[in-house]
């Protein structure tokens, strides 16, 4: 029978914000079971403020901390506690947690772990063989910036990201959103994946401690090495490529309508230009060989733009591939739902609340890689907050029902946060006139077949 | 560990010791992928076309030689590997690639989806042979669909992978991110299941084929922007061209740097930072008033900075314990203290290129920490070892192979 990777494997998640929450989605479809952890007055920032992002039909609902659609993607199919770590009797049940489980993630800052006893040594004498992973901004050690507040917003200025990201003439340049976060968290996959084969060999844990800014420094290689040995600072060139030409990012019919394009040979060149309705441009000196149509790269993207604004970025890209040219329209949030590619290969993944969540039907980013023998898929929705504290200090740990009750008393656990807001809903008509919001769809829950 | 460590390191202990893994990848994102297992320990050879993976005639290159074996971006993606060659086109180096896959856990390749099937050395057919093997394809846009044999590039990987649509400013077009940030993304993920298919097979017995597609990669760090749409029907737009500096980099006196709001630092500390006390005036201390002031405040806060420092503004916003950053350069990045103590690069001593400080260790860990153990192969550097030693070829044979253009 087909099984998942990581059936059997308990995961204490005791992350906020972006980067390992989503990695913990990620190993609950991997087949993990993954225990969020949260303080009753520490609700995860996506299920607060700015980060929350969307509610469902911009809606707040009565249980507002349960409904964000960032909370939602990125804590799918775990399970939820809530435990005051300020208090001795909630570090002594995550203690009790550490006991039964294989993998603790984490991202407090470096001192907190400390004074709570549960930094890697001490996680350690819980449990021998226990991997833990640590993520912050600059990684832990004695190195000058460890203690600095960090977060994937402004690290990418600081990891050289935006140093080579911006347009061909303008200043350096931030683009996505929260980029290094990612890479932590695809990294943490791979920490995990590694530590846990490790351990299953040899029967010892280990701890895991990603820096962020480190992974966004990798992703610099290239830069690096030649800024070393070349002497040059490479910088910013926009959507071109350091050898093909042309290449860029053009506008197709319709409103912010886009498509991109690479051309990096003779034939791909003489396909472009029979496209365009330009056969002439295939032997025109100016543009006949690969060197001058770097050098001629502006003069040859404003005739490209003047041929793909009249024509639809679907028929643009398939027009194009059929020629042998790298190419592909900018997909925005709906386009995504609605390409065939995406579609064919099921990269969103439908997640059916039940009823009394008062959720729907959604659909979420799964992940982008398939394997074979293996059915992975998001497990289920994410948990309401504090949903499984009964099930897992009651059932899993064995906690009487009197003490815990008292925590439920001391407010120790909770099912509901006791501090945190929501962002007030803007309704979409004035998100769009406000720029908040680029386009509106108000029947999608009917084009996405959710309803 | 010292960053010092020479390939005189007797043994890799790392968490994938003794994994063996064939990279058949010419490519930045399969390279990649087969670095990070080899960092971390495990064994890793590069079987490569006799003229070269098409990634040794890629740049940068050393002192400007494009010569296939000064290729920096071959050096940094294949340290920690060995190198053969192996035509996979000709029938003997398809004999030979099945007569090497009984003793391989792991295969990865990215070529176009089909590619190997045809020429009868795909999943299908090397599973055969192995029926545990693992196989990780990292291709543009994935093994199954409309698109799969579409060709990708860089810009079409962020195209299509959604994160173009909000990146740039209106008014202009949709920009990437720099550099070939997908392509390491398609290599990250690459090995991060890989890992996780390893840790299955070994307890079960049960190999994959491993399907990750590049667009994909780039869409999952698009997961804000994503939901937008089945939530409540929104599109994000771009930020606007003006107005937006808040968050964005600001020019200061000798680059760029960013300041956000949140962390540990509190309004007026961020007032203070800046210097100005215009910042206390409820049109920019309220967070609703700022939201919509922003094309004023950022006069005010570019004014302020613009006769300041960037190592400066640093220490202070630290101080304050401000959300910061400072655009560095790739120089500041190679001679930066924090990386220095995480020890983050290693000396490589290259044949041809020499000593080089290379970006090393992705992460840290304890037990079982990065180690160096050699630069790139050169090319077919450890054919006499897999083919004479390895596979028992004679001698003669072993010539025959190179002249037949096999290896």
């Amino acid at each position: 029978m087909a099984r998942l990777p990581l059936e059997g494997i308990r995961i204490i998640d005791s992350t906020y914000v972006f980067a390992l929450p989503y990695a913990g989605g990620l190993l609950a479809d991997l087949g993990a079971e993954v225990i969020k952890v949260e303080g009753p007055n520490r609700p995860d920032v996506t299920r607060t403020g700015g980060y929350a992002g969307a509610f469902p039909e911009n809606d707040l609902g009565d249980d507002w901390w349960n409904r964000p659609s960032t909370y939602n993607l990125i804590h799918r199919g775990k399970r939820s506690i809530t435990l005051d770590m300020t208090d001795e009797r909630g570090r002594n049940i995550f203690r009790e947690l550490v006991k039964v489980s294989d993998v603790v993630m984490e991202n407090f800052t470096p001192r907190v772990m400390r004074s709570w006893d549960l930094d890697y040594p001490n996680m350690k004498k819980l449990k021998p063989d226990i991997i833990m992973v640590s993520n912050t901004g600059y990684g832990h050690g004695g190195g000058p910036y460890s203690s600095y507040p960090a977060q994937a917003t402004t690290q990418e200025a600081t990891h050289g990201h935006c140093w080579i990201t911006g347009y061909n003439d303008g200043g350096p340049s931030k683009a996505g959103a929260s980029f290094v976060d990612f890479l932590s968290t695809w990294t943490a996959l791979f920490a995990i994946g590694s530590a846990l084969r490790y351990r299953n060999k040899t029967g010892q844990g280990q701890w895991a401690d990603l820096g962020m800014y480190q992974a966004g420094v990798m992703f610099m290689s290239e830069y690096i090495l030649d800024a070393q040995v070349n002497g040059r600072e490479g910088g910013r060139i926009g959507n071109r490529h350091p050898f093909r030409a042309p290449q860029g990012c053009y506008p197709a019919l319709g409103k912010d309508q886009w498509i991109t394009l690479s051309v990096g040979d003779d034939a791909g060149w003489a396909g472009l230009c029979q496209l365009m309705g330009k056969p002439e441009l295939v032997a025109d000196p100016e543009y006949a060989d690969l060197l001058s149509r770097q050098k001629n790269h502006d003069q040859i993207d404003e005739i490209i733009e003047a041929w793909t604004c009249g024509v639809d970025k679907y028929e643009l890209m398939h027009s194009l591939q059929g020629m042998g040219i790298p190419a592909g329209p900018v997909l925005n949030s709906k386009d995504i739902h609605y390409d065939p590619q995406f579609k064919s290969r099921g990269f969103l993944e439908r997640v059916d609340y039940p009823k009394e969540r008062n959720m729907g039907s959604r659909m979420f980013i799964g992940r982008p890689y398939k394997f074979s023998n293996s059915p992975l898929a998001i497990q289920g929705p994410s948990p309401t907050f504090g949903q499984h504290n009964e099930d897992v200090i009651q059932g899993l740990l064995g906690m009487d029902d009197a003490s815990f009750q008292s925590l439920v008393q001391d407010a120790v656990v909770a099912q509901v946060p006791l501090t945190g807001e929501p962002t007030p809903r803007i309704p979409e008509t004035e998100a769009l006139e406000r720029g908040r919001l680029a386009d509106w769809d108000p029947d999608y829950l009917k084009n996405l077949g959710l309803v | 560990m010292t960053s010092t460590q020479s390939s005189q390191t007797p043994l890799n202990h790392g968490p994938l010791d003794g994994v063996k893994v064939l990279d058949l990848s010419e490519d930045i994102a399969g390279s990649f992928c087969g670095r990070l297992l080899a960092d971390y320990g495990a064994d890793v050879l590069k079987l490569e076309p006799p003229t070269g993976a098409a990634l040794r005639r890629m740049g940068p290159f050393f002192g400007d030689d494009p010569h296939p074996e000064k290729s920096l971006f071959y050096l940094l993606l294949n340290l920690n590997k060995k190198g053969a060659t192996l035509n996979l086109e000709t029938v003997t180096g398809r004999n030979i690639l099945k007569r090497l896959v009984p003793h391989i856990d792991v295969v990865i390749e990215s070529y176009r989806p089909g590619y190997l099937a045809d020429l009868g050395v795909g999943y299908d057919d090397l599973v055969a042979e192995n029926p545990s093997l693992i196989m990780t394809s990292i291709t543009p846009f994935g093994q199954t669909g409309p698109y799969s044999q579409y060709a990708g590039e860089e810009v079409v990987n962020y195209a299509m992978g959604l994160i173009m649509s909000i990146s740039g400013v209106q008014g202009k077009e949709p920009l990437k991110h720099g550099g070939f940030q997908a392509q390491y993304e398609g290599g990250l993920n690459g090995a991060a299941a890989t890992s996780m298919a390893v840790f299955m097979q070994e307890s079960t017995g049960v190999g994959q084929h491993i399907d990750v597609s590049i667009t994909e990669c780039v869409a999952s760090s698009a997961m804000a922007t994503q939901t937008m749409y089945p939530f409540m029907g929104g599109t994000l737009p771009r930020r606007p061209a003006t107005g937006s500096n808040f968050g964005h980099p600001m020019p200061c006196k000798d680059g760029w740097i960013i300041v956000q709001t949140g962390g540990g630092a509190t309004w007026p500390d961020i007032a203070d930072f800046f210097g100005d006390p215009q910042l206390m005036e409820p049109k920019f201390a309220e967070p609703a008033q700022r939201l919509r002031n922003t094309v004023e405040l950022d006069k005010v806060v570019l004014e302020s900075i613009k006769n300041r420092g960037k190592w400066d503004l640093f220490t202070k916003a630290a101080e304050k314990r401000m959300l910061f950053g400072l655009v560095q350069t790739p120089s500041e990045l190679l001679d930066c203290p924090q990386l220095e103590s995480r020890n983050f690069y290693r000396e490589v001593d290259h044949p041809v290129i020499g000593k080089v400080k290379v970006p090393a260790v992705l992460f840290n860990l304890s037990l079982t920490p990065y180690q160096y153990t050699g630069p790139a192969p050169t090319l077919g550097q450890h054919n006499a070892e897999i083919y004479v030693d390895g596979l028992e070829y004679s001698r003669e044979d072993y010539v025959r192979l190179r002249q037949l253009d096999v290896i």
